[in-house]
Formats: structure tokens, sequence, C-alpha cells
């Protein structure tokens, strides 16, 4: 078995007083220990369709299949990064990574632990007791980023994580997150990332889907055969071949 | 469906009061229509001075710094001390002044521009200030200047604001309308015609129940109608076309968190303004330690002045006033009313807490909840009063039946206060908030505990501070009436003070005032400036 999760004829279209058609029968499938990145003009429905994998909304039509099961609500099992971080103010940066972990039936000390562990592999440590307020953008990203990861999810979800930081935190965090997934001791081995940078998507993923505008459609696949570490090939052919093969898909769809 | 409401609203007030024309058998009942009238008039009119008056002022204030140095303070202490409790006074001291019928009309206007005046001046000195400082320098910028700049920047900024505080203020006015037309001085009852005093004299003197109703349904449609068929439609309008600034002030102010904003519709938010413009003022000038020792300091003055009266002849006054306080009494009778206003207060905060979690998870409870504030809110609750009571009396002592109304009305005054905005924040948590106490399964009680109440805590703590404001004047109504030859009331403050009044001892009075403001100062300085900066440490908004 390869597949890890499978999306099927997804459709989505939300009532707001006029009708927004967000997604229309998008399907794909995600392999075990795969990167993948979703990119799209804004607009075109990759948020909404993050949000259907991690059963946080449902769709109109078609299902979302993780390792052989519908997702139908929420599960620990896949967590999600938030472009916006989406920390609890209230929390500290130790509290925001350990609450989830109480919530879902770790004993206080192995929350704790765990946290600890995580808050220092996002390289936070002396930073447990502070509160988001007083963290830069990049460090709370980090926070979110332990938060996703402490629950040892089997597909970490990641909802355009560094638009809303500067490129040199961003450049650091990518190289962070690469990390992260490439270490064969972690658990969580499958990333599924939402973007609208096309060098960044180059640069994390394997294979790299692409969106039309509203309504939401696939319009072209690539598959990333820059060898990795990617960092060390930015300035390689094949690294801009690939830039070049997807502006070209994306200006399609554009134009269609 | 504002439409319907109005349609709705109309034939009932119709219908009552053509009941009341033919079927009440009550003498005055035919005169229902133009009491409710009367009354209408008069608060119409003092709501147009208000207005002129709050926006002349209002920006005056907000742009001249010694204008806004000298008026604001003066104006913030004003509105700290509980109006019904001053009001007596002020009455007697017109009516001395302006013998007969229109010293009382007077009286009854000055009372009603108080209750309606301060939102509207704090709402637009407060919107005046919101206004972000890089319009002030594109206007500069572009030579925007004088009335150029009045048309352009100031007034869209206020108008919203504006409108919401007149919501309000016509609310108030009619909340307060009965305790302004019909007021028991001295043994003596003041009343001049309108619906308040309607309901005050079918309630309290010649009982007729079934009048006392009819005359407070009546309140309520012209209440609900007005609201829906004036301002509802106002505050839509504007809404629509104008989006000023993105963030709307009062909504900035119920906000809890920084980036988040509301629709401009709603309306109560207002008043937190004007509570947070003095809090914040309080917190620049002096400190806690300040405050409670120039309140004790000018206790023990009063004790010490009326030792010397024997020296210093102008100190007698102190002395005899202070001869007619028993101190014993005195605290106890405080503490009974501070426990009354805490036990409803603790079950008003419990109903909201419960209303907050419900909002933060259904849009239709969202939906549902704002049509029940809407006629809710609109009920002038002081005049509920006198009926509840007197039914009340019907079925069970008058003690107990004063309590339970007492119970009843302090509920009605503070609930609005901190439902409206605990209910408002939890519906515009940010929507990634609400996603990760989904995505990581907080339910139930963890729900409540980790997500809604810290991110509605600036909500709880301005809403509480209003509820308990709302309280004082309650409590002041609330604990003493006369009712045909009988006196009721309550081991309390309120009824200590009502008692002097009913004495026409203003001396007394305005002690028993001085200690009530100072109670309400030093539990904003004590218990809510705290919380506040609990609240601000964490990178919160108030």
């Amino acid at each position: 078995m390869t597949v890890i999760l499978e999306v099927q004829n997804v459709s989505k279209t939300y009532r707001n007083g006029a009708e927004v058609k967000a997604l229309e029968n998008v399907s794909f499938i995600v392999n075990y220990d795969e990167f993948l990145c979703i990119i799209g003009p804004s607009g075109c429905g990759k948020s909404t369709l993050l949000r259907i994998i991690a059963g946080l909304d449902r769709p109109d039509s078609g299902k979302v299949i993780f390792k052989g099961k519908e997702i139908t609500s929420p599960t620990p099992k896949i967590t999600m990064v938030f472009q916006s971080f989406a920390l609890l103010p209230w929390k500290t940066a130790l509290e925001n990574v350990e609450l989830p972990l109480v919530v879902n039936g770790y004993t206080k000390d192995e929350a704790r632990e765990r946290a600890m562990k995580y808050l220092k592999m996002v390289h936070l440590d002396g930073f447990e007791n502070v509160y988001p307020h007083d963290l830069s953008g990049g460090m709370k990203q980090r926070v979110g980023l332990a938060r996703a990861l402490a629950l040892h999810p089997e597909i970490l979800l990641l909802d355009e994580p560094f638009s809303s930081l500067d490129e040199l935190t961003a450049k650091d965090l990518r190289i962070l997150l690469l990390k992260i997934w490439s270490d064969p001791t972690l658990p969580t081995n499958n990333f599924i990332m939402i973007t609208h940078n096309v060098e960044e998507a180059v640069m994390m993923a394997d294979r790299i889907i692409v969106m039309s505008p509203r309504p939401g459609r696939i319009v072209g696949e690539l598959k990333v055969n820059v060898p990795r570490p990617r960092f060390e090939h930015l300035r390689d052919k094949e690294f801009f071949e690939a830039v070049d093969k997807l502006l070209e898909m994306l200006s399609i769809s554009e134009y269609k | 469906m504002g439409r319907y409401i109005i349609l709705i609203s109309s034939v009932l007030l119709a219908l009552t009061l053509i009941y009341s024309y033919f079927f009440l058998s009550y003498s005055d009942a035919k005169m229902l229509a133009v009491y409710a009238l009367i009354s209408l008039g008069r608060i119409t009119i003092v709501f147009a001075i208000s207005l002129v008056f709050g926006v002349c002022v209002g920006v005056l204030a907000a742009l001249n710094k010694t204008a806004g140095r000298i008026i604001i303070p003066v104006f913030d202490i004003l509105q700290s001390v509980p109006i019904l409790g001053y009001f007596p006074i002020l009455l007697v001291a017109i009516i001395a002044a302006f013998p007969g019928y229109l010293g009382r009309e007077l009286a009854v206007w000055i009372l009603l521009f108080t209750a309606m005046e301060w939102s509207i001046f704090f709402g637009v000195v407060g919107s005046i200030r919101a206004i972000p400082p890089s319009v002030k320098e594109a206007a500069s910028t572009f030579n925007i200047r004088g009335y150029a700049y009045f048309k352009n920047v100031i007034l869209p900024a206020i108008i919203p604001a504006l409108i919401s505080a007149s919501t309000l203020a016509w609310n108030d006015g009619w909340t307060f309308d009965i305790a302004a037309e019909f007021v028991s001085y001295n043994g003596q009852s003041y009343a001049v015609p309108g619906i308040g005093s309607f309901i005050a004299n079918t309630s309290l003197v010649n009982t007729n129940l079934q009048a006392a109703w009819t005359g407070l349904l009546v309140i309520g449609e012209i209440v609900v109608l007005t609201n829906q068929a004036v301002w509802h439609r106002l505050a839509d309008r504007v809404s629509k076309h104008r989006p000023i600034f993105g963030v709307h002030i009062p909504e900035r102010i119920v906000h809890p968190l920084r980036t988040m904003r509301m629709p401009a519709r709603r309306i109560f938010g207002l008043k937190f303004r004007v509570e947070f413009l003095g809090l914040s003022r309080f917190r620049n000038s002096f400190s806690t330690k300040v405050v409670a020792s120039a309140f004790i300091l000018s206790l023990i003055g009063l004790v010490v002045a009326s030792d010397l009266s024997e020296l210093v002849p102008a100190f007698s006054i102190i002395s005899q006033t202070m001869a007619q306080v028993n101190i014993v009494e005195t605290i106890l009778f405080t503490l009974f009313t501070l426990g009354r206003l805490f036990v409803v207060y603790i079950f008003a905060l419990f109903v909201s807490l419960m209303a907050a979690l419900a909002a933060s998870r259904s849009k239709r409870f969202r939906k549902i909840f704002y049509t029940i504030y809407d006629t809710g809110r609109a009920i002038p609750y002081l005049a509920l009063f006198p009926p509840l009571f007197a039914t009340l009396l019907q079925v069970m002592p008058g003690e107990l039946g004063l309590e339970v109304s007492s119970f009843f009305l302090i509920f009605m005054g503070m609930i609005w206060y901190i439902i409206y905005n605990v209910v408002t924040a939890a519906s515009y948590l940010p929507e990634e908030l609400k996603e990760v106490s989904e995505l990581f399964g907080f339910r139930g009680f963890r729900r409540l505990r980790d997500i809604v109440i810290p991110s509605t805590l600036p909500a709880i703590v301005t809403g509480s501070i209003l509820a308990w404001g709302g309280g004082w004047n309650v409590i002041i109504y609330s604990e003493y009436v006369t009712q045909g030859n009988n006196v009721y009331s309550l081991p309390g403050l309120g009824s200590l003070l009502d008692n002097a009044a009913a004495a026409g001892n203003s001396y007394l009075v305005i002690f028993y005032l001085f200690i009530m403001s100072g109670i309400v100062i030093l539990l904003g300085r004590l218990v809510w400036r705290r919380l506040i900066e609990r609240v601000e440490r964490r990178g919160l908004e108030i």
C-alpha cells in the first residue's frame, strides 16, 4: 500500500447570499512519505480543500479517504499549521503546545515532556513561558509547527505557513521544515502544503498539484526531480526548468 | 424581517390603545394614548437636545486639547454618579427655583438629559479619537482642512457611532422615563403627565394592575416600533454604504483580539467606550492608593469635622448629618446591597457564558440571540418594576415580593450588557481559533475554559463593569417602594438613600451617594482595573 490519502471527486459550493463555487471535482492521491504542494492563485479553493482534508469542513459531494477510511471529522492523525499561526493568545508557548496533548488524553507530565521536546526541535527552548504577543512572527509559526507535530500526526497540513512572514525568516523556516520532514526518527512523514509561491513549491515538494482559479480544479501536476537537499541546487538548470513549467501551467489556468 | 416587526408592533400598539380606551375600567385609561404621546414628545425633544449638545461639545472636546482636558473628566465624573440618587435633590432645588409645573417639567428634562447625554458625547469623542493617524496624515498631505475636513473626515467617522449612541440613548430615555415622571421626596410625590407616571400611579397609588400592565405594554411596543422603524434602519443603511475605516470604534472595544472586525450594525458596543475612556483616564491620573486614601481621608474628615462643629459653625451641618448615620447599619446594609448585586451578577454571568458557548458553535443560535436581545433590551426595565411588584404583592408578603422584584430588576439591568458583549465576542472569535479548537478536539467544559472564557475575557470585563453600573441605579430604584399607604424596604444602601430622600434629608442623601460613588470607584480601581491590566498583559485589547 503506497497511498495514504485519496481525494475523490470533491466539490464544494458556498452559499453566502451569492453562490461561490470553490471546488469542482477535485481528485488526487498522496503517497506515503511524500511532500506534496498544492499551488494556485488566490481564491482557487486551496484552503477549502485543506480544511476538507482536515475534517473541518465537509464536501458537497465526493470524499476524502485516509488509510481506507472516510474522513468526516477532525482526527489527531491529521493536524494543521495555519497561515495566521492561530495560537491561543492567552496561553504561553509551552501551554499552546501542551494543551492539545492534554485534551487528547495525555497526562500532564507526558504532555509537558513532549511539548518541551518539540519546542526544542523548533529551536524555541528558553521561550517556553512567553506569550504569543511577545514572540516574533517566525517564532509564532515555530510554536504552531511544534503544536501540530507534537500530536504525532501521520499527515501534516500546512496552509501557506510562510506567507505572513518576511522572506529571510521564511527561508530559515523552510529549511527547518525540510529537516523535520526528512528526519526518520519523527513519526510525521507526510506533508501537504498550500502555497502561491512558485519557487517555494519547487524547493519543498516531491510533487506539485496546480489548481485553477474559481471554481478550483486541478489543471496540472508536476513531479520535481531536483535532487535534495534542494537549497544546494537553487541555481541548477533543473530547478529553473521546474519553475518555468509551473509558471506556464499557472498562466494557462489563468487564461482558460 | 424588520418590516414585519414594524407591522406587528404597530398593529399591537393600536390594539392595546383601543383596548385601553374601551375596556379598561380605570378612570384615567381613556387618556393613555395622550399620555403616551406626551412621553414620546418629551423624550424626542430631550433626545434632540442631547444629540445637538453631544455633537457640538463632543467635537470640541475631541479636537481642542484644552477643552478636552476640562470637559472629558467632568463628564466622566458626572456619568459615574448614579443619576437616580441625586435626582430627588435636584428636583427639589429646581422646584424651589421655578415653582409649579414648569419646575417639575424642567427637572424631568434634566434627568432624561443626563440619562441620554453621556453615551452620545462619549460616542462622538471616541469615534473622533479612533480616526487612524494615517487618515489624518493623508488629509493634511492633501491639504484638507477646516470645513472640508469636518465634512469628509469627522462627519463620516462619527455617524456610525452617533447612530449606535442614539439607539442607546433612546432606550435609556424610555427606561428612565418612569423614574423621571414620578418621584417621591419628603413625603410628597411629584408627577408630570406621561405614560411613566401612568404606570407608577396605577401600580403604586390607585392600584389597578390591569391598567398598569397595559401601560407597560404600550411603552414596550413604542420602544420596539421606534427601534425598528428608525434606529435599525439607519444602522443598516450606514453599515451598507459606509465601511468606515474597517474598524468601528465600539466594536473595537468589545473586540477581544486585535485583528478582528465586526459589522457596524450592532449598537450596544458604544457604552464600552464610555467606561473605557473613564477607566483609561483613571489609569493615567492617580494610583489606586491615592484614590483609596482620599476616600478614607474624606470619611475621617467628615467625622473630625463633625467634632469640630462647635468651633466652626459651618461644620454643624456635617455634625448633624453624621449624627444621623448609624455606622454599623451603614456598613451592614452596604454589604447586603453588594451581596444582592453579586448574586445576581454571578447568575447573569453564568447565563451569558452559556449563551457564549452556544454562540461559538452555532450560527443559528447567533441569529436567534440577536432577535431576543433586541426585544429584551427594548423593555424599559425600570417601568417593569412597579407593576411587577404590585402584582407580586397579591401573592406574597411585601418584603419577599420586593426582594424578588429587586432580583429580577437587577438581573434585567445587568444581563444585557454582559450577554451582548460576551456573545458578540464569542461569535466573532477568529475563524482559525474556532478551527484550532475543533481540530484539536476542545469540547464542552474544556471549550468553555480554554477557548470561550479567555477569548471573551475583555468582553466579560467591559460587560461586567457596565452591568455593575446599571446595577447601582437599579438598587436605588428597587430597594424601597411606597405602595398605597405602605412603605416596603429591603436592608441595603439603596433603601438608606431612599429613606433619607423620603424624609427630605438632602445632606444624608448626599452622604449615602458619596459612599455609593466611593464604592463604585473603589470597585473600579481594585477589581476592574486589575482585570483589565491582566487582560492587557496577555496582549489582548479591551
